[in-house]
């Protein structure tokens, strides 16, 4: 009796167990969160291929373009004007700065020299110490109303040659001198064939005192070829480099000057 | 044998007759019973019934959506006036979640995207990242962890609260990445489409609710999920 007692008592506990073991394994599932969901779908057609590019992107907002500073308006180019006067055979050419900036001139002559003999003086006037031929350079800068000082032509007639008539062709062209140094006067200017620097001339001999006289009748005179012949007063000083080639003239005016006048 | 007394005629007659009447008030008498049922009517009796339940809607364009092909029907008003969607342009596409109960929830938005056929197939050989979203990330959150180049999965920050929207959409735009010029694949005849799914769960243990409904760790993601608890 005993034993059936116990054997009862052992098979109780052992469905207890199982009963609580079954509850505590299904108790986890078995919880449960309130929980909604809500679903949807659908499409947009696209089509793309190679030969048909996209169109372009929506063009960005122009940025305006950085101020550019204002760049300073260059000075107008110089000009002058040449005045000749005519003395017995002699000329007088002097140059007048009548532009709004400074310049630096230079001229040339063109003539013959079967039938007279040409020389130039004038102590504010001069030639390239490098041994340029042909130009002869105003020695100071010419300020806006600055006239040049007086370059001189002297001709003199070959003795015995029968002339009745004697013409001088006179180029001459104008820079605006090259920036100089803050404090320090322009000294160079830059013409198209070179660079010249006004302190390294060889400056021309003055004119004799009796050839700067005043000759009242010179402009009566200059329209009588003969009388211009006649008259001439000896040459102070003679250019052998000169070129007396009138034909260079018209080229000259064509290839070298940026701002020519003939004369 | 004898004794026996034989029935007569009358008696039977008078025996059927009485039958024939029994039957007849019979059929009477159900007759009256079943009318008396027919006009019989208990008292009205109205009781309090009351499920609880949460409930959340998504939102295209701040218009609730659902079904298939729900997304993406308004093409007018999607491209503005272009043909189509013009790569590396943006469109407004904004999707959002709406509480439809009176009762808090917390909640998420999954959006997938992918390229399908002409007759709205999905089409793995087309790289969905060339479907470019944009979202929200003020009031949503980015769980990086459940995105993939097809998927995106946000989660709003704060509680929803009964029948109120959430304060910004989750996803915002959607634009096509200009690399589709030169991405594998055929794109001359294709679709662009979303599937987007919002889920919600309740506030109380709202941490561990959305771990049981969505195995998600939303303390990890940075978000506190306590607010309108009654515990």
């Amino acid at each position: 009796m005993r034993m059936k007692r116990t054997f009862l008592t052992r098979r109780t506990a052992l469905a207890v167990l199982a009963v609580a073991l079954g509850m505590g394994i299904m108790v986890g599932p078995t919880l449960a969160y309130y929980t909604d969901t809500t679903q949807a779908n659908g499409s947009l057609p696209f089509s793309y291929s190679p030969e048909t590019p996209p169109p372009p992107e929506e063009p960005e907002e122009p940025t305006p373009p950085p101020e550019e500073p204002e760049e300073p308006t260059p000075p107008p180019p110089p000009e002058t004007e040449i005045r000749e006067e005519i003395e017995g055979t002699n000329k007088v050419i002097r140059v007048e700065n009548v532009g709004e900036t400074a310049a630096v001139v230079r001229v040339r002559a063109f003539y013959g020299t079967a039938n007279a003999t040409v020389s130039f003086a004038g102590d504010g006037w001069g030639t390239r110490a490098d041994g340029e031929e042909g130009w002869l350079y105003c020695a100071a800068v010419l300020e806006p109303g600055d006239v040049s000082e007086p370059l001189y032509i002297n001709v003199e007639p070959v003795k015995n040659a029968a002339v009745d008539s004697f013409d001088i062709a006179i180029v001459q062209q104008c820079v605006a001198p090259d920036e100089a140094a803050e404090g320090e006067e322009p000294g160079s200017a830059t013409f198209a064939d070179g660079t010249v620097v006004l302190g390294e001339l060889t400056r021309l001999a003055a004119q004799a005192a009796g050839d700067e006289a005043e000759n009242p009748d010179a402009g009566d005179e200059a329209d009588d070829p003969a009388a211009r012949l006649s008259g001439g007063a000896a040459a102070a000083e003679v250019f052998e480099g000169l070129a007396p080639v009138a034909e260079q003239a018209a080229d000259l005016l064509d290839t070298t000057a940026p701002a020519a006048d003939r004369a | 044998m004898s004794n026996a007394k034989s029935t007569s005629p009358r008696t039977l007659w008078m025996m059927v007759l009485a039958a024939a009447l029994l039957l007849v008030l019979g059929g009477v008498g159900v007759v009256q019973a079943t009318q008396a049922q027919l006009v019989f009517y208990s008292e009205d009796y109205v009781a309090e019934f009351a499920q609880t339940h949460i409930g959340v809607a998504l939102t295209e364009n701040d218009v609730i959506v659902e079904g298939d092909d729900a997304l993406l029907q308004d093409a007018g008003a999607l491209l503005g006036g272009d043909a189509q969607m013009i790569p590396g342009k943006a469109y407004p596409e904004r999707l959002s979640a709406v509480n439809t109960t009176d009762m808090g929830e917390y909640v998420r938005l999954t959006v997938r995207k992918f390229w399908a056929d002409a007759d709205g197939q999905k089409n793995p050989l087309l790289d969905p990242a060339l479907i470019q979203l944009g979202y929200d990330d003020e009031h949503w959150v980015l769980n990086p962890a459940e995105c993939t180049d097809e998927r995106l999965v946000l989660y709003y920050r704060h509680l929803l609260d009964g029948d109120e929207a959430a304060a910004g959409p989750a996803v915002t735009t959607i634009a096509i990445d200009p690399a589709v010029a030169t991405a594998p694949g055929d794109f001359t005849d294709c679709r662009v489409a979303l599937a987007a799914q919002v889920d919600s769960v309740q506030v109380n243990y709202a941490d561990d609710a959305a771990g049981s409904a969505w195995g998600v760790d939303v303390e990890a993601l940075g978000l506190d999920w306590s607010e309108g608890v009654a515990r």
